[in-house]
């Protein structure tokens, strides 16, 4: 048993001590459960290896007036919009590419390369006490991600939010799904998988589906 | 692998499986105290029948862990009508005997807790579970349910809808069938069949409760 003077020392050291990195403060502890970005994928006919899709995130940081989506390496970006969900207004979307990145002094959190491209969202910038909640739609192709297999539907792409849906293209029935997912039928009768990560790391999303005969 | 030895009954005999004061296992123990089952690494398959039968099969698999033990007890969950029932011994494949039993049965021999509107397949251990062991056990068997497996009047799904307890599951469809609908976070596995692929959903319930599992599907053609 630790004797008072020696924990009232521990205490006191803990308190002269800044926290270290690796322990409360490493983003790992980030709390998952408030994670608020979420992302639906909409596939369309694999022969075109494209999917649309939208996400939503809100943005907390006051001063801030854009939000930056990088485009994964191996994919291409398309039509992009977005809308403030608290208002309904549109907002103004860009992509941008290599030069066009630095020119325009965005950070992407990454060294920005020739073949580097981002959608950029302008909003307008978040004031104290608020916060504003947007959606970005955008249509992706990613032939090695999304593909066929002879004639398999096959979607192999990791996925770093919490919350996930995929919705298969319409006539296809589900025939594996590598992570966990909940099933259900949309209203257009196609099928819809939810993949919930309660876990700080990503997840592969292996999905294969059949045209139905 | 015993991860966690999961207790069916609550209280345990010490007389009955000889352990002291000093045992591993040692609780405190009353004078009204019962015999109580323990078991581990409970993982229980589904295979859906013809949907007109309302009849699926169950392979368990199941650990019994009481030290000692001489009988396995499985009990038949009420509203369902047991058939086909087996159990063998994987170790080496070799049938095990057995009997159905009524609750009072099982509490005669040995099944403290039994509750008696219950009945249980009553399974004779090959040998008595080593202090320090485990005797593993495969029970196959065949329910009919018609709350628990039904074709949906309004939409002609197949619906598999059951309380499942046991922390390890998959539920295997018909040939034939695809997957509409499961509330559940599961893994999808086609797996080759004589009539056909069949889908397996699969999933781990991580929580303190029960799944209330429901999986719903149709025919393709």
């Amino acid at each position: 048993m630790i004797s008072l003077p020696l924990f009232a020392l521990v205490l006191a050291a803990q308190a002269a001590t800044p926290p270290r990195a690796g322990t409360a403060f490493d983003p790992a502890f980030s709390e998952r459960a408030r994670q608020d970005r979420e992302i639906v994928y909409f596939l369309k006919g694999p022969e075109t290896h494209s999917f649309e899709l939208y996400h939503d995130v809100t943005i907390n940081e006051v001063g801030r007036s854009t939000y930056i989506n990088v485009v994964r390496a191996g994919s291409k970006v398309s039509n992009p919009s977005a809308t403030c969900l608290d208002t309904g207004e549109p907002l103004k979307v860009e992509t941008l590419k290599g030069d066009e990145i630095t020119k325009a002094k965005i950070d992407i959190g990454e060294p920005v390369k020739p073949e580097s491209e981002a959608a950029v969202v302008r909003f307008r910038a978040v004031t104290a006490g608020t916060t504003t909640r947007i959606r970005i739609r955008e249509t992706y192709t990613d032939p090695a991600r999304y593909r066929m297999e002879g004639d398999l539907l096959v979607w192999d792409r990791s996925f770093g939010r919490p919350r996930n849906a995929v919705i298969l293209p319409e006539g296809y029935a589900l025939v594996g799904s590598a992570f966990p997912a909940k099933i259900s039928l949309t209203e257009d009768n196609r099928i819809r998988l939810d993949f919930d990560n309660p876990r700080n790391d990503e997840v592969r999303t292996l999905i294969h589906a059949r045209k139905r005969p | 692998m015993t991860l966690t030895r999961r207790t069916v009954v609550r209280v345990f005999s010490a007389a009955l499986v000889g352990l002291g004061p000093a045992g591993a296992w040692a609780q405190p123990v009353t004078e009204t105290a019962v015999p109580r089952q323990t078991q581990s690494d409970d993982y229980t398959r589904y295979e859906l029948l013809d949907p007109s039968s309302a009849s699926f099969r169950i392979v368990y698999e199941v650990t019994a862990t009481t030290p000692s033990a001489r009988f396995f007890w499985n009990p038949i969950r009420k509203g369902s009508v047991a058939s086909n029932e087996s159990v063998s011994d994987p170790t080496n494949g070799k049938p095990l005997k057995f009997s159905e039993v009524s609750g009072a049965e099982a509490k005669a021999n040995g099944l403290g807790n039994a509750e008696l509107d219950t009945r249980y397949i009553q399974i004779e251990l090959p040998r008595p579970v080593p202090q320090e062991g485990e005797i593993r056990l495969l029970i196959d068997k065949t329910y009919k349910d018609e709350k628990s497996y039904f074709t949906e009047e309004k939409t002609g799904f197949i619906v598999f809808s059951r309380s499942l307890g046991i922390k390890r599951n998959s539920v295997v469809l018909p040939a034939g069938y695809e997957l509409v609908s499961c509330n559940y976070p599961s893994q999808v596995v086609a797996e080759p069949g004589a009539a056909g692929p069949r889908l397996r959903m699969s999933f781990m319930n991580i929580g303190p409760d029960a799944v209330s599992y429901v999986v719903k599907a149709r025919r393709l053609k």
